[in-house]
């Protein structure tokens, strides 16, 4: 990945998407256009159904966009096949989920380690750095227990570090706190800051919380499938 | 992602659905069990079918005298032997009668003694010694052989014979026997003339073909039972011997095709004759189908444990739909993905083999019938139902068990990276 201070990180444009069901073509995107730079904090809002996911899985190569460009690092992905895609993913993204989606069976620790396993990394070492990071966000207490026994907070927890442990370049959050009562979804979006500020990850997130964005660099507004407003 | 990684991964995910994961064993245990089972007992009654094939004369041919053919009465005689030598592809033909004794033996009598006559040189088609030798053709005296079971034919009185009774604990071997021809019946009767004595010397005790069972058969040569016929004509006229004619004429055929040809002739001839070949060729046809039969059974049974797999795997992968998109979007492989779903229906596949391979071996162990011939599922087992169950067996058992397992993963694990990596995001 080609990283360049004064070239935007991610650059989309004309993106368009058209979902296409039996009776109806609905259009989620029009003629997007959006730059994000190496090192923001980007909120992405706009009501339910305005496409907000929609654009956060465009851009994190999770769909095909129906037209238009996404350059991420000057590289094209909406060009990119579907393995192709799985690796860049892999090697330069991280993923946090409204509703966590840990795996059940793994335990903490071995949920943070599970992108170091995906690429190969060797289990004392992918497991020594999940405690590490494991450790730094309180959870030393919790390396052994299974999702279902940690609180929703601790499970978004979890998914973060588990978003941030192979050291991707950009992490994508779907609603992170949309599961979350307001005092720990203050907690979430803070260490999501921090992350930003001290490791310098470009953080797109969506969310419809517009107390949260105080922490943010940057609002994107989406109004169908439109931006319709960016406010720094 | 490593391929431990992957097994560990999956092995968690089957530890996950412990009941399902069982269950879905337990069909795979049952039909890997029923293919080893229906194989070994296949392989068991082919062992003991070529095993009875080895021991039954294919080419001999059995003629009596057909005894309800009373207009057209034959005769087993010379003409006779001659007549089916004649016969085209007849090899050689081999007269036999028997002659009845009266015996004596130190202070044992034996009330009737009866022996085998076969021509010398063929005796060793029908005798092998287990002690001695057999006899000697050119000995001007009476030699036999005789079978330990005939030993019990001599008491010191006629309360002895019972059913346990083995005979005198006396050296049967290179002994000589006193023989009166025709038996107690003979001696008693003051209107038959008492025959010459022969003094039959003992060459050799026969082997026995069952160790359980002892044979009590006694053999002469048939030129010195003619002799003794005709030294004691008035005897053997007076006890209704048959002094010219045999009781059952062996003709061997030169090759076990021709037997047919050769028994529809002997028939034509009036003679009743009989030869194994003729139910052998129809207990192979019968045996061919059963083998079949079995095959089908057993593989019904990894048809249905190949269902009972595939629809726990759809199943699992419906459930874990979300898993998959995450996978997909943290960046795991579509054929990691796959390897994921194909490794568990793999295990499924060798514990279930493995188990069922456990299952037949118990099966066999607790099932087998010990000696005495069986029918089952209208197989014929002669000396029992065993289950001959060899390494290669059990082997392959589990290596068709995991083919079913990745077979019957197959399609579930396409479909599961056919999901998009959206379910994870959306719902
Ligand atoms: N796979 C899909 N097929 C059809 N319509 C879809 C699909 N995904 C999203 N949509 C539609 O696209 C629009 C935008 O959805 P989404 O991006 O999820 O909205 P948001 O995240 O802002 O709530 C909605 O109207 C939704 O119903
Ligand atoms: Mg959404």
């Amino acid at each position: 990945m080609i990283e360049n201070k004064h070239e935007p990180l991610i650059i989309a444009r004309n993106v368009t998407k058209i979902y296409k069901t039996d009776k109806t073509r609905l259009k989620a995107l029009a003629n997007v256009h959006l730059d994000v730079m190496q090192g923001e904090f980007a909120a992405i809002v706009g009501t339910s159904g305005s496409g907000k996911s929609t654009l956060l899985s465009l851009l994190a190569g999770l769909e095909k966009p129906s037209a238009g460009r996404i350059m991420i690092g000057g590289r094209g992905i909406h060009r990119l096949n579907e393995e192709q895609l799985v690796d860049f993913r892999l090697k330069n993204t991280g993923f946090v989920f409204q509703s966590f989606n840990l795996f059940e069976v793994l335990t903490a620790q071995e949920n943070v380690a599970f992108p170091l396993m995906a690429q190969g990394v060797g289990k004392a070492e992918r497991m020594e750095r999940a405690k590490l990071i494991l450790n730094e966000y309180g959870l030393g207490r919790h390396l052994h227990h299974k999702p279902n026994e940690l609180s929703g907070g601790e499970q978004q927890r979890v998914s973060i570090a588990r978003a941030i442990i192979a050291e991707p370049k950009i992490i994508f959050a779907d609603e992170p706190t949309g599961n979350l009562d307001s005092q720990t979804a203050d907690i979430i979006i803070k260490s999501l800051a921090d992350i930003n500020k001290q490791k310098g990850t470009t953080i797109l997130m969506v969310t419809h919380d517009m107390e949260r964005v105080k922490y943010t660099d940057r609002i994107i507004k989406i109004a169908d499938g439109m931006i319709s407003e960016q406010e720094a | 992602m490593k391929i431990l990684d992957l097994i560990k991964l999956s092995v968690l995910n089957l530890y996950r659905r412990k009941s399902r994961t069982a269950l879905t064993v337990v069909g795979v245990v049952i039909g890997t069990a029923c293919i080893v089972i229906m194989i070994s007992l296949g392989l068991t009654n082919l062992v003991q079918f070529n095993k009875m094939l080895e021991n039954s004369d294919l080419e001999k041919i059995e003629v009596f005298a057909d005894e309800n053919n009373g207009m057209n009465k034959v005769k087993l005689n010379d003409a006779a032997v001659n007549a089916f030598l004649n016969v085209e592809n007849v090899e050689y033909v081999i007269p036999q009668k028997r002659i009845t004794f009266y015996g004596e033996f130190r202070e044992y009598y034996a009330s009737y003694f009866s022996a085998i006559a076969v021509p010398s040189e063929y005796l060793y088609k029908f005798a092998e010694v287990e002690e001695g030798q057999l006899i000697n053709p050119d000995s001007s005296m009476m030699q036999i052989v005789m079978g330990e079971g005939a030993f019990s034919y001599f008491v010191k009185n006629d309360d002895e014979y019972t059913r346990n009774y083995t005979g005198p604990n006396v050296e049967f071997l290179a002994a000589s026997i006193d023989l009166y021809l025709g038996g107690i019946r003979a001696i008693e009767n003051e209107e038959i003339p008492i025959s010459k004595l022969y003094k039959a010397q003992v060459t050799g005790i026969l082997k026995n073909e069952e160790e359980e069972y002892k044979t009590s058969d006694v053999y002469m040569s048939l030129d010195m039972a003619q002799k003794v016929l005709s030294e004691n004509y008035k005897t053997a006229n007076a006890l209704n011997m048959d002094i010219n004619g045999y009781d059952t004429i062996y003709v061997y055929a030169d090759n076990m095709d021709n037997v047919q040809e050769i028994l529809n002739t002997i028939r034509s001839y009036g003679f009743e004759a009989y030869s194994n070949t003729e139910w052998i060729t129809e207990l192979k046809a019968q045996q061919k189908a059963q083998q079949g039969q079995l095959l089908a059974i057993g593989l019904i049974a990894l048809v249905v444990s190949a269902i009972g797999i595939a629809n726990t795997m759809m199943t699992s992968i419906i459930e874990r739909k979300k898993e998959i998109g995450v996978m997909k979007v943290i960046g795991v492989s579509i054929l990691k993905i796959r390897a994921l779903f194909l490794i568990e229906s793999a295990i499924i596949g060798a514990v279930g083999g493995i188990a069922g391979c456990m299952l037949a071996h118990v099966f066999g162990y607790v099932v087998v019938s010990y000696g005495d011939a069986v029918n089952f599922l209208g197989m014929y087992f002669q000396s029992g139902m065993k289950f001959i169950m060899p390494l290669w067996l059990d082997l392959s058992a589990i290596g068709i068990a995991v083919f079913v397992g990745v077979t019957a993963g197959f399609f579930p694990a396409r479909s599961a990276t056919m999901l998009s990596a959206l379910e994870a995001v959306r719902g």
